[in-house]
């Protein structure tokens, strides 16, 4: 996809804020599922239905049992508060709406290619090469993280008790900061200055190649002109097709 | 300023901004994974604020970047949710870098943390989770309707039901558990701090 | 273009004139042009901004694509390197292989490889040797620090020679030294017995070890040689009680042990990177920490060793550097610390891995005595290697993973 297509689609899927009801919600729900299903996704809107369900649902249950009236037991009007067009549930659906479109946009950037898109989206080199750095940390520092309570386990430092472990965890957090800080720095000396890496990484970057998919980033944009349509005037929409037939 | 990027690559301060991305992104998910009653996901933004930059406002900025894109790279992990979170890290940031950076910086790098400012870097905790929850509550209450199936929802639905507004509701379920849970992260972000090795410390001042 | 080794013991200032070399705008031979240099930390030659093999592939502008028939010695490199395996999950000598084809892909025109290829074993390393670095050194200027000096100097077009410089510390007469005091003392360690012993991690249905039985006892060092991804990791994990075993026990003397509950410490281990292990702020901290962890808990040794961490320091050569940060020592400081702290933890067992790695020719030598000493006063030793450089030591058993058993290295032999 290409980098201005991610930007369109993000700042577009914006406009899920403009209306606060479950219809532009529901107009708005096929055209997520269009642009992850159409760009090969399917595995990325698992992972997102997966992480974002418990939430919602929870949600839907605990805000059913703030409105349901104990003495008269109105179990129908509870849950017709609950899903009203209106009602608080449905703001944390938008948001969960809005935010699953920005998951498909960063987690379909490929391995390595973060630093080039967010430097073609409009993200300065600092912020662009801080990103990128801390997206491959992330990973790296974990495994520092493991590493660092099997070597306080390994020098009998600390022991199986949760007690010990707790004593340890201030401990467990230092080592992995200083190891991490450490590679980090030798990295940015040796690679990246001295060894020119980071030059080599940057240069003509404005024509640097990142993947671009025509199809994905057609989908990317006809997603983008939906949303802005469907939000801003997508009731209507239905109601005038509804009307005519 | 590009041009000196690109002729000399990132300084200090860039790797360890991004590092301290790393750490907020990595521990709040251990405590998000295995169901802790703590965020731990400031730790960074707060140890960023205070050891990196020579001022306190250019603390801030950095520990905001860290803050955001920490929160950015949440929506990727594991929590697409969070993303709405950030200006609360830009509150704590703020935080740090004005107010517990001039007070403790220098005592946390000179080992010179005793038990009588053990008061201090709790009072400072407890401050500091107040403004985390009085920060985030507009944004639970408005963003995510008050009740996202974390822990604490269940406190503000109880307050619902007993008839507090929604506001109410969230602001008092987050000064139940934002102090006890920053003041941790601050003693944890301290310990980074004081763990950091001088010749670090010497290049991103 | 040629192919340079740099001979010389640690502290010689081999790794100033590598960089040196690398770094330079024009190399003693008039080569002009970018340089690489390959740290002995190998994590600091990954780019920083990718998780995969593909995306540090691509950020160093290498294309997967391989034509058949045509490998040139960068394709080579990565031809059987799996595309989307995370960088974490690769072998030492797979990540050596990708760092090498990353810093050619930069097209350099001197290569400076620090140590780069120690982490590999032996048919790796002449494999790379061969058929990658002697035909690249025909169009690039390789240079090579490196302690085994038998597998490659053969290659070279040229050595340099390094000598201790003025000042250098003195290791390995200290490090003997303190050996002969070892072996007068004596401590009682109990013996290690896997009885019937079956693992396999939950992710997957492969099983690292089926019903072992092996016994382990002290006062002899075992060196564990085997492949890559055979299970070294997996026997320490278990010995520490990281893992635990699927089925079977471990029997410490005469008692059941579970580590994976038990407070008590059976084995120290020394991790092939020290700086993984070593925390606070200098050594005498560190080791001040591990004395106190080891004297605070119950442990399998009988008669405990008296020995302090001042005595430690200065036995093993490394009062001046006391006062230093930790993480700016050289390799060979930091395993030397690991080495004092093993002794210093009261764990009866102790688990090398790789000590070898890095250490010069007397280093290796000074180490071999060091082991026997602890075996002669008694400990538990278990040293995995992928070198010859502790073949032959008194009493010492060379023990394999075979078909997901230990065994005896003399027993998997076939014959031909």
């Amino acid at each position: 996809m290409h980098p201005f297509a991610r930007l369109a689609l993000a700042v577009s899927s914006s406009a899920l804020f403009f209306k606060h009801d479950l219809i532009h919600l529901a107009l708005s729900l096929p055209i997520i599922f269009g642009a992850y299903l159409l760009t090969g996704k399917a595995r990325l809107l698992l992972m997102c239905m997966k992480m974002v369900a418990p939430v919602l649902v929870i949600s839907a249950i605990v805000w059913f049992v703030v409105y349901l009236d104990f003495r008269t037991l109105d179990f129908g009007g509870a849950w017709l508060r609950t899903f009203d067009r209106t009602s608080h549930f449905v703001e944390l659906a938008r948001t969960v709406e809005f935010t699953s479109v920005i998951f498909l946009l960063l987690r379909g950037i490929p391995d390595g290619e973060i630093l080039p898109t967010l430097r073609r989206m409009g993200a300065t080199h600092f912020l662009a090469t801080v990103f990128a750095n801390a997206e491959a940390q992330v990973s790296t520092i974990s495994d520092s993280a493991l590493q660092s309570y099997t070597a306080l386990r390994a020098q009998g430092i600390m022991s199986p008790t949760w007690l010990s472990k707790c004593k340890n965890l201030g401990r467990i957090i230092a080592v992995t900061w200083t190891a991490s800080l450490n590679v980090a720095d030798a990295r940015r000396e040796t690679k990246w200055r001295h060894n020119g890496f980071y030059s080599h990484q940057t240069a003509n970057l404005e024509r640097a190649a990142v993947s671009t998919n025509r199809w994905e980033t057609s989908v990317a944009l006809v997603a983008a002109l939906f949303f802005i349509v469907t939000n801003v005037a997508g009731l209507e929409i239905v109601e005038n097709v509804l009307g005519s037939l | 300023m590009r041009n000196r990027l690109e002729a000399n690559g990132p300084t200090s301060v860039a790797t360890i901004t991004a590092l301290c991305i790393a750490l907020n992104v990595d521990l709040g998910t251990i405590v998000y994974l295995i169901k802790l009653p703590v965020y731990l996901n400031a730790v960074g933004t707060i140890a960023a604020a205070v050891l990196v930059g020579s001022t306190r406002t250019k603390g801030f900025l950095l520990s905001s970047i860290v803050g955001s894109i920490s929160f950015i790279l949440y929506v990727m992990a594991f929590n697409p949710v969070l993303f709405f979170f950030i200006p609360t890290q830009i509150a704590i940031a703020a935080f740090s870098s004005y107010v517990i950076r001039p007070l403790l910086r220098s005592y946390v790098l000179d080992g010179l943390l005793t038990s009588r400012r053990g008061a201090l870097v709790l009072g400072l905790g407890v401050v500091l989770g107040i403004v985390a929850a009085v920060v985030s509550a507009p944004f639970i209450a408005y963003q995510f309707g008050g009740i996202t199936g974390s822990g604490a929802s269940l406190v503000v639905a109880l307050l619902l039901k007993s008839g507090s507004t929604l506001f109410q509701s969230v602001l008092v379920s987050g000064l139940t558990s934002e102090p006890v849970d920053k003041t941790l992260q601050l003693i944890l972000a301290l310990a980074l701090v004081r763990a950091t090795p001088q010749r670090i410390r010497r290049s991103i001042a | 273009m040629s192919l340079v080794l740099y001979d010389g013991p640690a502290f010689s200032g081999r790794s100033e004139a590598l960089r040196d070399f690398a770094w330079s705008s024009s190399s003693s031979s008039g080569a002009g042009g970018l340089g690489q240099y390959l740290s002995p930390m190998i994590e600091t030659n990954l780019s920083g901004f990718a998780n995969t093999v593909r995306g540090e592939l691509f950020c160093h502008k290498l294309a997967m694509r391989v034509q058949a028939g045509s490998l040139n010695s960068v394709e080579r490199l990565i031809a059987d390197l799996p595309d989307r395996s995370r960088l974490s999950s690769l072998s030492g000598g797979e990540l050596v292989r990708l760092i090498i084809a990353c810093a050619i892909a930069l097209r350099p025109q001197r290569l400076g490889l620090d140590l780069t290829l120690e982490q590999l074993d032996h048919k790796t390393r002449m494999q790379l040797i061969q058929e990658i670095l002697v035909p690249l050194s025909k169009n690039l200027e390789i240079h090579i620090a490196d302690n085994n000096q038998a597998d490659i100097g053969e290659f070279c077009d040229a050595k340099k020679i390094f000598t201790t410089r003025p000042g250098a510390p003195e290791l390995s007469r200290p490090l003997c030294n303190f050996a002969q005091s070892l072996r007068a003392s004596k401590i009682a360690v109990s013996s290690v017995h896997l009885h019937d012993l079956s693992f396999r991690y939950k992710s997957t249905d492969r099983w690292i070890f089926r019903r072992v039985n092996f016994d382990f006892q002290p006062g002899r060092p075992y060196l564990l040689k085997a492949p890559n991804g055979s299970g070294k990791s997996t026997l320490a994990r278990i010995l520490l009680g990281l893992h635990r075993p699927t089925t079977g026990s471990i029997q410490v003397g005469d008692r059941t042990f579970r580590p994976w509950r038990d407070g008590r410490n059976l084995v120290f281990y020394c991790f092939q990177n020290p700086s993984y292990q070593l925390l606070g702020d200098n050594l005498q901290n560190y080791l001040n920490m591990v004395a106190l962890a080891g004297r605070g808990r119950q442990n399998w040794i009988r008669s405990p060793l008296l020995i302090g961490v001042l005595d430690v320091i200065d036995g093993l050569g490394l009062g001046e550097f006391v006062e230093k940060d930790l993480f700016e020592l050289p390799l060979v400081i930091k395993k030397r610390i690991t080495l004092g702290a093993s002794i210093l933890s009261q764990s009866g067992w102790i688990f090398f891995d790789e000590p070898a790695l890095g250490l010069d020719m007397t280093g290796r030598i000074a180490l071999r005595q060091f082991f026997s000493a602890l075996c002669e006063a008694g400990f538990g030793v278990i040293i995995v290697t992928h070198g010859d450089e502790f073949d032959g030591m008194s009493n010492s058993i060379e023990i394999t993973i075979s078909e997901q058993r230990l065994a005896f290295a003399i027993d998997c032999i076939t014959d031909p």
